[in-house]
């Protein structure tokens, strides 16, 4: 049938799911459980089928929510003031906050392992903002897909989905291969759940996402919304011989609020009081004092006071998995060390609305692939944004909510009797342009293209701290870069899985430099030296952007701020 | 490039490492019947591989400086 791949493989789903991690996971068993009829299949690259897909495992497992302590409307209303900026969705942050403790219970009924005090009720350490954090097993995928399969969902590992597919408007499949042989798969499913991850140009370890699912949302004409907050950030240390350490790994997340130079304490200058996290503001105390001579900027450990920070426990797996971690790193003990700000990502940038649906009929979107487009966070690279463990907490919470809601769609389309098939046409389009590098010997290297756009997004002052002349010159070779995408060879289909990649770094790349240079304010994340304040006269907006033909399309859209509870000065 | 150590005495050939591997750098070697890091340079050094070996039989060896490096932390060639 085809000339592309090995085999060819139809599958026939109600609800395909692409992403096995907690999002996906949450999503497959809430809508298993909303209509047990529907026939449900999760798709990843690694194997979701045994709870090893996603970033889950990997994280020091902290579960930040509402404790019975805080009142909700107080957490979305510090979240609306000091991270979101005015620019959340409210009733949407408001909805997590109201759930957050229920969301607690149904994950521990659902087995899931969250640390107990000695009357068996959710130990957390508590912040002096409105929320706590508790300790969570980092192997919460493992108990998930044991419970998703008790239900009867189905799973297919390490196939990599590479495009969606539609019938007009309407999503109604996906066609993908799987990277260990070529065997090619047509998906055709009733309604997809995109679960895919955020963008984070695989700058550093851990923070993986790719944002294949943005690219992919993107191509079908999904709308994007927040792209111009796709730039979590962290301190990096920097060991004596170069090498540089980033968060689970020894970094020097704690630099934020403790930054040196050989004058002066920094942060205390720059960005006083008590932050819960790292912003560009703080990289900018940095940036500054580095450029007027001031350099090297760094942490000093023995006189960091524990007591002013907030005391996590740690789940027994988490403490295993640190103490493997440590081994690798040699983290300083009471030492002075180097510290530089190390760009993330985290763009998530798919705009869904309180059902998680995108605005392409059949298509849902959760987790870390949609969090910034949600605005549930605002003008944060949600997740986690600037509280940790909200992370975990969104991709619970808008699983749980994009599952129901594909659910009842996916009935809708089954009671129809619609046609889901997929057009034979637009299946041998997407494959031939899928493998097309490996009918190359020689070209753009992946690992080559990789370094390359790395060096586009991560200096500060592209990624952090813009300018418009800055923010010109990083679209510009982001553009002419993903022109050169077309030269890409690959050795064999791990080499094709990374060329997917790479297109989607170079789509998540243009997005964010357009949407930062419409944006001419700073607010949250988005840090303009030439615009330095915050303007709500003229940008209470949000930027969508969409594809139209070849072009992207930029528009700004009101933010209903007379409807929301918490609104800035001068707006009643 | 980033590797990793097999005790071929210890390993069980339970490829729990190859299955777990959520980034997919650790492949089975059908012919040596041993694991083997055959993406290095996509190892995201999470220790998970070895944290669940059930006999303890990998290592995982770091290479640090093949990672990202702030090499230009600064685009705007305003010289630090």
């Amino acid at each position: 049938m085809t000339s592309y791949g090995n085999r060819t493989i139809i599958k026939n789903t109600d609800i395909l799911i692409v992403g096995g991690g907690i999002s996906g996971l949450s999503a497959a068993i809430t809508a298993k459980q909303s209509a047990p009829e529907l026939s449900i299949l999760v798709v990843d690259k690694a194997v979701a089928s045994k709870g090893f897909a996603g970033k889950a495992g990997r994280t020091t497992g902290l579960l930040s929510y509402v404790t019975h302590e805080d009142d909700p409307e107080e957490f979305a209303a510090h979240c609306v003031r000091e991270h979101g900026c005015y620019l959340n969705d409210q009733e949407l942050l408001l909805e997590m906050a109201y759930n957050s403790r229920r969301i607690v219970s149904t994950i521990a009924e659902w087995g899931i392992g969250i640390q107990r005090d000695e009357k068996g009720t959710v130990a957390y350490a508590k912040w002096p903002t409105p929320w706590g954090t508790a300790a969570i097993d980092p192997d919460m995928c493992r108990t998930l897909a044991k419970k998703a399969k008790e239900l009867d969902v189905e799973f297919l590992d390490h196939v990599a989905v590479a495009a969606l597919m539609r019938n007009g408007r309407r999503v109604v499949g996906a066609a993908g291969f799987d990277h260990r042989n070529g065997d090619v798969y047509i998906f055709e499913a009733g309604a997809v759940i995109l679960a895919a991850g955020a963008q984070d140009y695989l700058i550093t370890t851990g923070w993986c996402g790719t944002g294949n699912g943005i690219w992919m949302a993107y191509e079908v004409g999904a709308e994007m919304r927040n792209a111009e907050f796709g730039n979590m950030c962290d301190f990096a240390r920097v060991a004596p011989d170069g090498s540089v350490y980033y968060g689970a790994h020894g970094g020097a997340h704690i630099a934020h609020d403790h930054l040196h130079t050989k004058k002066e304490n920094i942060s205390r200058k720059y960005r006083p009081g008590f932050h819960s996290s790292m912003d560009p503001l703080a990289a900018y105390a940095w940036y500054r004092e580095t450029l007027d001579g001031n350099g090297p900027v760094f942490v000093d450990l023995s006189d960091f006071a524990q007591k002013e920070g907030v005391l996590f426990q740690w789940h027994p797996t988490a403490t295993a998995r640190r103490a493997v971690l440590a081994e690798k790193t040699n983290p300083p003990e009471n030492k002075r060390f180097d510290v530089v700000p190390g760009f993330l990502g985290e763009m998530s940038c798919v705009s869904v609305d309180h059902d998680m649906a995108t605005t392409v009929p059949g298509l849902y979107c959760v987790g870390d692939n949609s969090g910034s487009g949600s605005a549930r966070g605002g003008a944060v690279p949600t997740p986690p944004g600037k509280i940790h463990g909200t992370g975990i907490l969104n991709a619970f919470f808008t699983g749980m909510k994009g599952g129901p809601a594909a659910a009842q769609y996916a009935k809708g389309i089954r009671a129809s009797g619609v046609s889901q098939r997929v057009e034979q046409e637009q299946i041998d389009a997407v494959f031939s342009a899928v493998f097309q590098p490996m009918e190359r010997e020689t070209g753009y290297d992946v690992k080559q293209a990789l370094d390359d756009i790395q060096d586009i997004v991560a200096p500060v002052d592209y990624s952090l701290i813009q300018t418009e002349t800055r923010l010109q010159r990083g679209l510009r070779e982001a553009v002419n870069w993903r022109a050169r995408l077309g030269q890409l060879y690959a050795r064999d289909y791990h080499e094709v899985l990374r060329c997917l990649d790479l297109q989607a770094m170079g789509l998540c790349a243009e997005l964010f430099f357009r949407a930062s240079l419409m944006r001419k304010e700073s607010r949250g994340f988005h840090f303009r030296e030439d615009y330095p304040e915050t303007d709500n006269q003229n940008w209470l907006k949000w930027i969508i952007i969409r594809k139209n033909g070849t072009e992207m399309e930029l528009l700004t859209r009101d933010i209903p701020i007379d409807r929301y509870p918490v609104k800035p000065e001068g707006r009643g | 490039m980033t590797s990793v150590r097999v005790d071929e005495q210890k390993c069980v050939r339970c490829r729990t490492c190859v299955d777990c591997c959520f980034i997919c750098a650790m492949v089975w070697d059908g012919q040596l019947q041993r694991p083997y890091l055959k993406y290095g340079d996509d190892c995201q050094i999470c220790g998970v591989c070895e944290t669940l070996c059930p006999t303890g039989a990998l290592y995982i060896q770091p290479d640090w400086q093949a990672k990202h490096q702030p090499r230009l932390l600064v685009q705007g060639r305003e010289k630090l």
